[in-house]
């Protein structure tokens, strides 16, 4: 049973906000996330998440000790969120059941063949889903129903897993926005996800945002349909 | 004048005097009346102008003894 008073002495400045207000926060504290990633990219997403007031986690990462820290970070900031760590061996049984148990999905795993797992889950089942890579100083947050129509052919993973120079503060602002992306969706009541994709270039300090459209060779949507 | 709720937030601070008021206001329904004995000072000041700028209705202050009230409309 959660305090009242400390309930709304933690979420003071969001009840306050107009567009969030006690009725927003009581609806974030219901929602949850399925997180894969507890990258550079990931904490920061997940940390804001959790400030915010989103209720319940799911997180994978391959690192166990990563995903612990996560879990001990978010109970120290916010002991009233409920965190649930899972071993990547998850989205190798059932990628659908396990995306179908939450609000939305978020990769932030910087790995193409977990995101096009995770993206085809999302389709099948019509959970909205979320991700974002960084290389270089470019970030680029992806928002459903599918990143992959921007390729014309289906991702290599072996480029993808390959070290990169990463501007070190890039993956931190991504994950920054994103979180502040999802709570905003979170918080619109009955909106359709429409797609979406936004770059950052921290060469210029610039955010470009770009609307996709269906893609008849794209390889998750292929998936989906055949 | 009779209204529908009361509220009293001369025990808090801000920004929880606020927070509280529209807590309550959030469970109300559109058209009812809420009274709220609150200080002088700070919370006379920044509460009313807070309910106005979402759009709620208040009255002018009246003094009670040394507190003062509030009627506020949920429209």
């Amino acid at each position: 049973m959660v305090d009242q008073t400390s309930w709304m002495e933690r979420y003071s400045r969001q009840i306050l906000l107009p567009e969030i207000g006690g009725i927003g926060q009581k609806k974030l504290a219901k929602c949850s996330v399925g997180l894969v990633g507890a990258n550079s990219m990931g904490l920061p997403f997940f940390l804001f998440g959790v400030g915010a007031g989103i209720g319940r986690w799911g997180v994978i990462d391959t690192s166990k000790s990563r995903a612990k820290e996560m879990d001990q970070q978010a109970k120290l900031r916010n002991p009233e969120i409920n965190v649930k760590l899972f071993s990547p061996q998850k989205l190798k049984e059932n990628v659908a059941s396990w995306v179908n148990q939450w609000s939305i999905v978020v990769d932030l795993s910087n790995d193409s063949t977990i995101q096009l797992q995770l993206s085809s889950a999302c389709q099948l089942t019509g959970i909205p889903f979320f991700s974002a890579c960084c290389h270089g100083s470019t970030g680029l947050l992806f928002q459903a129903p599918c990143p992959f129509c921007l390729l014309t052919a289906p991702p290599q993973p072996t480029l993808s897993k390959k070290k990169s120079d990463l501007a070190t503060m890039v993956p931190g602002l991504i994950g920054t926005v994103l979180a502040q992306k999802i709570v905003k969706f979170l918080l619109e009541p009955g909106v359709r996800l429409s797609p979406g994709l936004t770059s950052f270039c921290a060469e210029d300090s610039t955010f470009t945002n770009l609307t996709p459209y269906m893609n008849k060779s794209c390889p998750t949507c292929n998936i989906v349909n055949n | 004048m009779k209204t529908d709720e009361f509220i009293d937030i001369t025990s808090e601070h801000c920004p929880m005097t606020f927070v509280r008021v529209k807590l309550k206001l959030e469970e109300m329904a559109k058209g009812q009346t809420l009274t709220v004995r609150l200080n002088g000072g700070e919370p006379l000041k920044n509460v009313p102008r807070s309910l106005q700028d979402e759009n709620y209705g208040v009255s002018e202050a009246i003094a009670d003894g040394e507190c003062y009230l509030l009627v506020v409309t949920k429209i």
